[in-house]
């Protein structure tokens, strides 16, 4: 894989500005604003509304591969050139890793737990994981697990992969389904199994052997079985060919005889993030319609493997 | 809210591991802070730069360490990897653990840091001065990664299991490790590394030098004169075991984990909560979680960075948790330190943690002048000796990010 040079998609500002209409986001920057534009839609979406004022225990975990590369970058470069004096004080928030995180938890009155995870193409996935965490313990009654990366031209010379780049971000919302009513329950996913892998070796055999490993923890964490498997939607940071042909790979020995769905444009941080939102909005399509409604959601690159099974909610 | 302590499994401390600029090991680290030794002073490299009023700043100038680490990890990392790796050599090393030990699938890394491998990025800035950015080494580009650091840990010790980077500021150590605690306490893992790291920022340097933030001479908190932080660097890194996996293996625990709250002021991106309002929800939950009275608490580790208005807000809320006259001893080792970051909550962890186990307080020095919003024994200038059981710490982030985390005295298992 070579670094990318200037293959990618933007997202468009005006369009984001339009969704920020109303918050005050003097010296906040592009980053923070894509989070809190996805954010706030997914609020709106799920019909919450948050008083500041009152202390909800709602929490928020925002996944992001390059986070504020481009806010220290541009920080650190006026220092550089022209000295530390020239700085703008009012922009060194955001050259902090956690700041589109908090910048999303201020504006929209997150009194929880905020985290970032900075876990390359598997941040997404990872969020969710932590989101899933803090509801299992009760350290939260509902997470916010989002996802966003920006573009810019250092973050291009340090990238490798072989497709497009795309600035993204996208939130979903998770709650404990026992103990909260909501409409529309035949549109919420369940999420049923989380695991993920470092590797030491980034190797074809090495990959392959671990992702199966994952695959049947996850199974083995469930009540489910392969056969349950309708899906499997992955996003692989390598060239088609070769991610078709490693997937197919992994099929043929768990024995899968499901869909494959494959990611053409890397989304970074975002990825997991994107594809679960995805999945939702397709939810009433033929395959969940079918016995085969769960669905392996599957990161790999940067040495990671992240995996994310969730099926169709049902009450039980 | 919080689920019944049974159900929860028991998380205890094993290990620890420590890089800071009052040393790099256990021993050394507890000597200097116990003698109230100041571990900072004048940069040279920022002396005679005009831009630059003030030019304090806590930097680990030892390398001693550095030779410990194999040749290939070396040059391979960024200095935040290098730390985290050998700190978490030397907490596997402190709980009697190699990696053969690490229980396959069952083994988390949970890292936490403010600004990453932020040093790369410095260098990178420093060389586009002469060069456009395609001449750049990719070599150096590929360093800057934050995922690198819990890569780079899990790769050293060669562990199968999840894997977090998870920067959240200055409460970053607080943050991992109760997202690693959480892991073990619902069964989901026996063992976790788990900490904070960073190392001297430029970047951050010069920002809080613009906010006007910085001590012109020494970390005072508490004290009526104190001016500000002296930004510092370092790492601790714990490792954290369910109680049957290390009572298994004839472990014994450094300190166990009882409750933690983790909260969010949504007031500013650098200013708290003017009246504490994340501080007293983060206290008053650990305290719950962990099922413990106000009396029990024989120690806090104040976040207290030395600012006016921080350590103003931190005794209000304490005030607010425990009574007006009521905080138990509460003291600040930034004041010794300066203030590391993203390890700082792991460092004052480890502090906490050997004071339990020599029933010594460390002090807050630099003390000279009472400040009546700050009415509280901060254990002035000198150790005090002190049965301790249950110790509270405290730390708070930009961003509005806050963190209490209750740890008990260790014992056998």
């Amino acid at each position: 894989m070579k670094p990318c040079e200037g293959n990618y998609l933007s997202i468009d500002k005006t369009q984001c500005e339009e969704i920020l209409k109303g918050f005050k986001l003097r010296n906040v920057d592009s980053i923070s604003k894509f989070a809190l534009a996805s954010a706030k839609m997914a609020l709106e979406n799920r019909r919450i509304s948050i008083e500041k004022d009152k202390a909800y225990n709602y929490g928020l975990v925002l996944g992001t591969e390059y986070g504020v590369l481009n806010s220290i970058h541009d920080f650190d470069m006026v220092s550089v050139e022209k000295g530390a004096l020239s700085v703008n004080p009012g922009l060194f928030p955001n050259t902090v890793l956690n700041s589109p995180a908090c910048q999303v938890g201020i504006q929209l009155g997150i009194a929880g737990p905020i985290f970032t995870v900075s876990n390359g193409v598997c941040s997404g996935l990872d969020a969710i994981s932590i989101a899933y965490h803090q509801i299992k313990s009760e350290m939260a009654t509902m997470v916010m697990a989002g996802g966003a990366d920006e573009v810019c031209q250092l973050q291009l010379a340090m990238h490798e992969s072989v497709l497009p780049i795309v600035e993204s971000s996208a939130f979903v919302i998770l709650e404990d389904s026992t103990k909260t009513s909501f409409e529309h329950k035949n549109k919420a996913i369940e999420i049923v199994a989380y695991d993920s892998n470092v590797l030491y070796e980034w190797e074809e055999k090495n990959i392959i052997e671990s992702c199966i490993e994952l695959i049947n923890n996850v199974i083995n964490q469930s009540d489910l079985y392969i056969e349950d498997i309708g899906l499997i939607d992955c996003s692989i940071l390598t060239d088609k060919k070769n991610g078709e042909k490693l997937v197919n790979n992994i099929c043929n020995q768990i024995n899968f005889s499901g869909n494959l769905k494959f990611n053409n444009t890397d989304k970074m941080g975002a990825t997991g993030i994107v594809q679960l939102v995805q999945l939702i909005k397709n939810i009433e399509d033929e395959q969940l319609k079918g016995k085969r409604t769960a669905t392996l959601i599957l990161n790999i690159g940067n040495e990671r493997i992240s995996l994310l099974l969730v099926n169709k909610y049902t009450d039980k | 809210m919080n689920r019944p302590v049974k159900e929860r499994k028991k998380v205890v401390i094993t290990g620890m591991g420590v890089i800071s600029t009052a040393g790099y090991d256990l021993d050394s680290f507890w000597n200097t802070l116990y003698n109230g030794k100041v571990t900072y002073g004048k940069m040279d490299d920022y002396k005679d730069n005009k831009n630059y009023r003030i030019n304090i700043g806590a930097r680990i100038k030892d390398t001693a360490w550095y030779s410990q680490l194999t040749e290939s990890f070396d040059s391979s990392m960024g200095m935040a990897s290098n730390y985290a790796v050998f700190c978490t050599n030397k907490a596997l090393e402190n709980a009697g653990l190699d990696m053969t030990m690490l229980p396959s699938g069952r083994t988390t890394v949970s890292i936490g840091t403010t600004m990453g491998e932020v040093q790369v990025e410095e260098k990178i800035s420093e060389l586009r001065k002469q060069m456009p950015i395609n001449e750049i080494p990719h070599k150096l580009l590929k360093q800057y990664s934050t995922d690198n650091i819990g890569k780079n840990v899990q790769k050293a010790i060669k562990a199968k299991g999840t894997n977090y980077n998870v920067p959240t500021a200055c409460a970053a150590g607080n943050y991992s490790i109760t997202l690693a605690s959480k892991l073990i306490e619902s069964g989901q893992i026996d063992v976790a590394v788990a900490g904070g790291v960073d190392v001297f920022s430029r970047v951050a340097f010069t920002g809080f030098q613009r906010l006007l933030s910085l001590a012109p001479d020494f970390c005072r908190p508490f004290d009526k004169n104190r001016k500000g932080l002296v930004v510092g660097e370092g790492c601790g890194i714990f490792i954290l075991e369910s109680a049957d996996f290390a009572r298994a293996r004839g472990a014994k625990a450094i300190g166990e984990i009882l409750g933690s709250g983790l909260t969010s002021d949504r007031y500013h991106m650098t200013a708290p909560h003017p009246e504490g309002d994340g501080a007293v929800r983060a206290m008053n939950i650990a305290l719950k979680e962990a099922q413990l009275s106000l009396e029990d608490i024989d120690y806090i580790s104040a976040h207290a960075t030395g600012t006016p208005i921080n350590d103003k807000i931190e005794v209000k809320a304490m005030e607010k948790v425990f009574g007006i006259n009521k905080i138990p001893p509460t003291s600040s080792i930034k004041s010794m330190l300066g203030h590391a970051m993203g390890a700082a909550s792991a460092l004052e962890l480890i502090a906490s943690l050997q004071m339990m186990e020599r029933g010594v307080i460390l002090p807050t020095v630099n003390y000279v002048e009472k400040d009546p919003q700050c009415s509280i024994d901060c254990v002035p200038n000198s150790p005090r000796a002190s049965k301790l059981n249950y110790a509270l710490s405290n730390s708070f982030a930009f961003g509005g990010q806050v963190s209490s985390l209750i740890v008990k005295r260790g014992g056998l298992l």
